[in-house]
């Protein structure tokens, strides 16, 4: 598109050091669906450009939706005078970019069927039969389905000589059913994260056998009884409930941006600082986690960052051990690396990208071993399956987390249902406490589409991964 | 730029083929200027205009939104909505949009906010970095400038036109441990005093100095104003009527009750939304109704809930929205609050608030940005970080003082509060 050479060569003529543009149309379509009726039927479609130019040791960023050359040039003079003021109050030597190639190259999320093409017919009707499904259970009083489809088609240049085309797609279908007896009301919830597929994903996933066990796990939920006491007990948690727990206690303190204490102000700082490096026992010797941005389906897979940095795959914990951040070109001179990682991107067209978590996942357990060996092996202790509560502090050590479904296990057995269970730890202590961890057979992936960060904020999405992993000596108990 | 606005509503009313629709067209322009380690880090510009369109055809809803204003891609955005109604599956439950409706006028809106410039921006992020270095600590925040102009819509005949303006600075210092935040937001820009903004957030950086640790136990707590409102706004994704009236929350068959043993409220415990306050941004209409002030909880009793126009016409209700937010205050002082008590502790905020479970209404929480232990009336000294779990409900009845209400940001006026037994059930190294 002849607008970025206009931006990228008049950035160059005002004398910028760096300079980027990435035009991007975000098309979003959204169902919400409640019981049977459909509450909202949206096609969002955000479009425009953003260009970013850095001077001095400084960055500007201008946006517009006006695709004309005078817009444009219009939008570059603006980021380069923001950049050119702000430089007057940059730290010492201020923002310099790590190093990185140029590339001209395209990418496309794969997809068998575009989601976009399937007819909204379908869709409502699966909906409608995924709702009725569950509300054809007497004790399910209300049941919630919410489909989202997101398409982002990116073209980027720099002045570097970088060309990209990007068009990733993810899809994000949840539903929730709603249980009640005389004294409660509890939800059991669907929900696998967001994956870049396509709607071959749907047609293979058996939405409707799985609305009738979400229907009948809200209905045992309902019906369960607490934890009476807080104490030391086994955690054994599931796949889709790890990818919360890593989100919040391993992702966000990776983060380089957070380490050098630039989300101080909101999102908060990170224990994991650089003298940890290579030493710190984030978790036990079994605890690995990958930074993955070629993970496939994965919601930060896109070729390249919005630094124009190829996705890569690197060890961010290896054998317990804190190994590397996740990076971006102006993080990583920070520390002294003259590389990034490729973890720099913004959610629209409007949003100057940020350090981002990539991809990350906890490698599967090397030894052969299911969930139902990993509960036979447990004499006493709780199985928590799926998110619930999450919080943790600003500095990523001290958090709590719920559920959405619960079983305490006796004897190697799952003994009784529970409801509103809680558990309270910390970092080191949690990932530490890590005994063992599920074959790659259990191995699965959650995609979160919604990772609030940022002033003004913005919203990222990242896959992450686990098998069923066991943890010892938690402190396990139940809400009010 | 009403005048544009308004040529847009007028082709696209012209262009509409539905049985009924709502159109919000607005103009908005950004400017947000970030800093940290005493430097600015991101700073951007920019204007947009968006619309969004909802229809009805034969109780079938769609909906599209965008942000190009040619008339092709209006054109497109009307078709692409009313596409998507055809094929959608008939709503039993479809509401009507708003009627013609008189609105009461609030003024949100101050020209002062388009002459804060670029260069402006930055002397005001210099004089908060020079603060930071007066005391060898590193800043970090964002000032944000906004100015947006809206109209609203529908085929029942409501037509409405709203600007508003916004400056919203926040800012965090830190030193080793000490760590400590201050906020400030308001449609006038004119009120920003920085200086008295600086002398807050030193004299809060001045008391964490001596911090000495402590386990996580129940007592008294001073939650002063920003902890307030980061807990209680987390009250109001509870306050829905519908959700009450579906009995997932605890709030079920509670409005009006004025028995003391069945309320759920404190007596001590107010909260409402007013037009009246010209300091409070206020918007006129919202896409639910067109506001008006209301009572949400009085003493402790619930006069109101947030409802939505498809629970209002079904069940034969008002509805109503949250447009801005005041928790009634008295008079006592911060001094007068410690010898209320023996001992306790005074949190300058709260964060990550999530709900451990809805139907209870049991919150989880951590303190940030500064706590202080006090005992015999005075403060001692700080004290690392705390994790609680309350009913937040069940927590006004434990309100034993509250100060006076102050503005927090633009929407938003609440007080200091003296809480007896709060439950903190996990503390942090820091």
């Amino acid at each position: 598109m002849k607008f970025l050479d206009i931006a990228m060569d008049y950035a160059k003529s005002l004398t910028a050091d760096y300079a980027d543009i990435r035009i991007q149309k975000t098309t979003s379509e959204g169902i919400y669906l409640e019981n049977t009726s459909f509450k909202h039927n949206n096609l969002n479609l955000i479009y425009g450009y953003g260009i970013r130019v850095l001077k001095d040791g400084a960055w500007g960023f201008a946006h517009s939706n006006i695709f004309t050359e005078d817009a444009v040039k219009k939008t570059t003079k603006q980021a380069y005078d923001i950049a050119r003021l702000s430089a007057t109050l940059k730290n010492g030597a201020g923002i310099r970019l790590a190093n990185e190639k140029s590339y001209i190259a395209e990418y496309k999320t794969p997809l068998k069927i575009d989601p976009f093409k399937i007819s909204l017919k379908e869709k409502t009707e699966l909906m409608l039969e995924i709702s009725k499904k569950m509300l054809s259970y007497n004790q399910i009083k209300k049941t919630m389905v919410y489909f989202m489809t997101q398409k982002d088609e990116k073209l980027f240049a720099s002045t570097i000589g970088t060309r990209l085309d990007v068009q990733t797609t993810f899809i994000n279908p949840v539903f929730v059913a709603y249980a009640s007896n005389d004294n409660d009301t509890q939800s059991r919830q669907f929900n696998e994260g967001g994956k870049g597929i396509g709607w071959e994903w749907i047609n293979n996933l058996n939405l409707i056998d799985k609305a009738d066990q979400v229907a009948q796990e809200a209905i045992i939920k309902v019906n369960a009884e607490t934890l009476s006491e807080e104490k030391r007990r086994t955690l054994i948690l599931d796949q889709i409930h790890l990818g919360l727990t890593m989100h919040e206690s391993v992702g966000h303190p990776t983060e380089l941006d957070r380490v050098l204490g630039w989300e101080a102000d909101y999102a908060g700082i990170s224990f994991a600082t650089p003298e940890k490096l290579k030493n710190y026992k984030y978790g036990s010797d079994i605890i690995n986690f990958m930074g993955d941005n070629t993970l496939d389906g994965g919601l930060a897979t896109a070729g390249f960052d919005d630094d124009g940095v190829p996705g890569q795959k690197w060890y961010i914990v290896r054998n317990g051990i804190l190994n590397e951040y996740g990076t971006t070109r102006e993080t990583a001179p920070f520390i002294d690396l003259d590389y990034s990682r490729g973890c720099n991107r913004a959610t629209h067209y409007y949003d100057q990208p940020m350090n981002r978590i990539p991809n990350l996942y906890l490698l599967p357990g090397e030894k052969k071993l299911s969930l139902s060996d990993l509960i036979s092996d447990t004499e006493e202790g709780v199985f928590i399956q799926g998110q619930g509560s999450f919080s943790i502090d600003q500095h990523r050590i001290n958090f709590q987390f719920g559920g959405d479904y619960f079983w305490e296990i006796k004897d190697g057995k799952l003994y009784r249902p529970l409801k509103k269970v809680l558990y309270r730890s910390n970092n080191p202590e949690f990932w530490n406490s890590c005994d063992a961890i599920c074959d790659k057979r259990f191995w699965k992936p959650f995609g979160v589409i919604n990772c609030g960060k940022g002033q003004p904020n913005q919203t990222g999405r990242m896959t992450h991964g686990a098998a069923p992993s066991r943890f010892r000596n938690i402190r396990v108990g139940g809400s009010k | 730029m009403k005048e544009k606005l308004m040529t847009i509503a007028d082709f696209l009313r012209k262009n509409v083929k539905a049985d009924d629709y709502s159109i919000s067209i607005s103009y908005t322009n950004t400017h947000y200027t970030r800093f940290a380690q005493n430097s600015i880090t991101q700073h951007m510009q920019g204007e947009y205009f968006a619309v969004y369109y909802q229809c009805i055809k034969d109780n079938k809803r769609g909906s599209a939104s965008g942000r190009q204003m040619d008339e092709e891609s209006l054109i497109e955005m009307l078709r692409k909505a009313e596409t998507i109604a055809e094929q959608n599956t008939p709503d039993p439950n479809i509401e009507k949009s708003l009627e013609k409706s008189e609105l009461i006028k609030v003024d949100n809106y101050y020209a002062t906010i388009e002459k804060i410039d670029t260069a402006k921006l930055i002397d005001m992020v210099k004089q908060c970095i020079v603060f930071a270095k007066s005391k060898e600590a590193m800043l970090s925040g964002i000032i944000s400038k906004e100015f947006t102009e809206h109209i609203y819509m529908t085929g029942n005949g409501f037509l409405a036109y709203d600007r508003v303006s916004n400056l919203d600075m926040s800012m965090t210092l830190r030193k080793d441990h000490i760590e400590t935040k201050v906020s400030y937001g308001s449609k006038n820009p004119d009120t920003l005093n920085l200086d008295k903004l600086l002398n807050q957030l030193g004299s809060q950086f001045d008391a964490l100095k001596e911090i000495k640790p402590m386990d996580y136990e129940t007592l008294p707590v001073i939650l002063r104003p920003q902890a307030v409102l980061n807990l209680f706004w987390f009250l109001i994704w509870l306050f829905d009527r519908q959700a009450a009236d579906e009995n997932l929350t605890p709030f079920t068959d509670l409005i009006g009750v004025t028995d003391k043993e069945l309320m759920a409220f404190g007596e001590k415990f107010t909260m409402y939304s007013t037009l009246k306050d010209s300091d409070l941004m206020a918007n006129p209409f919202t896409s639910n109704c067109v506001s008006k002030d209301i009572s949400w909880i009085k003493n402790g009793v619930i006069e109101n809930m947030l409802t939505s126009r498809y629970w209002a016409q079904k069940n034969n209700l008002e509805p109503s929205s949250l447009y801005n937010l005041v928790i009634a205050g008295e008079d006592t002082s911060e001094e007068e609050m410690m010898k209320m008590v023996p001992r306790g502790l005074i949190v300058n905020n709260l964060w990550y608030i999530r709900l451990n479970d809805r139907k209870s209404a049991d919150l989880t929480g951590m303190t940030r940005d500064g706590v202080l232990y006090f005992e015999n009336g005075k403060i001692k000294h700080a004290v690392n970080n705390f994790r609680f779990n309350e009913q937040i409900h069940n927590l006004t009845k434990r309100i034993l003082a509250l100060g006076k209400s102050i503005q927090i940001n633009a929407a938003d006026k609440v007080p200091t509060i003296l809480f007896d037994n709060f439950t903190f059930v996990d503390k942090t190294n820091f």
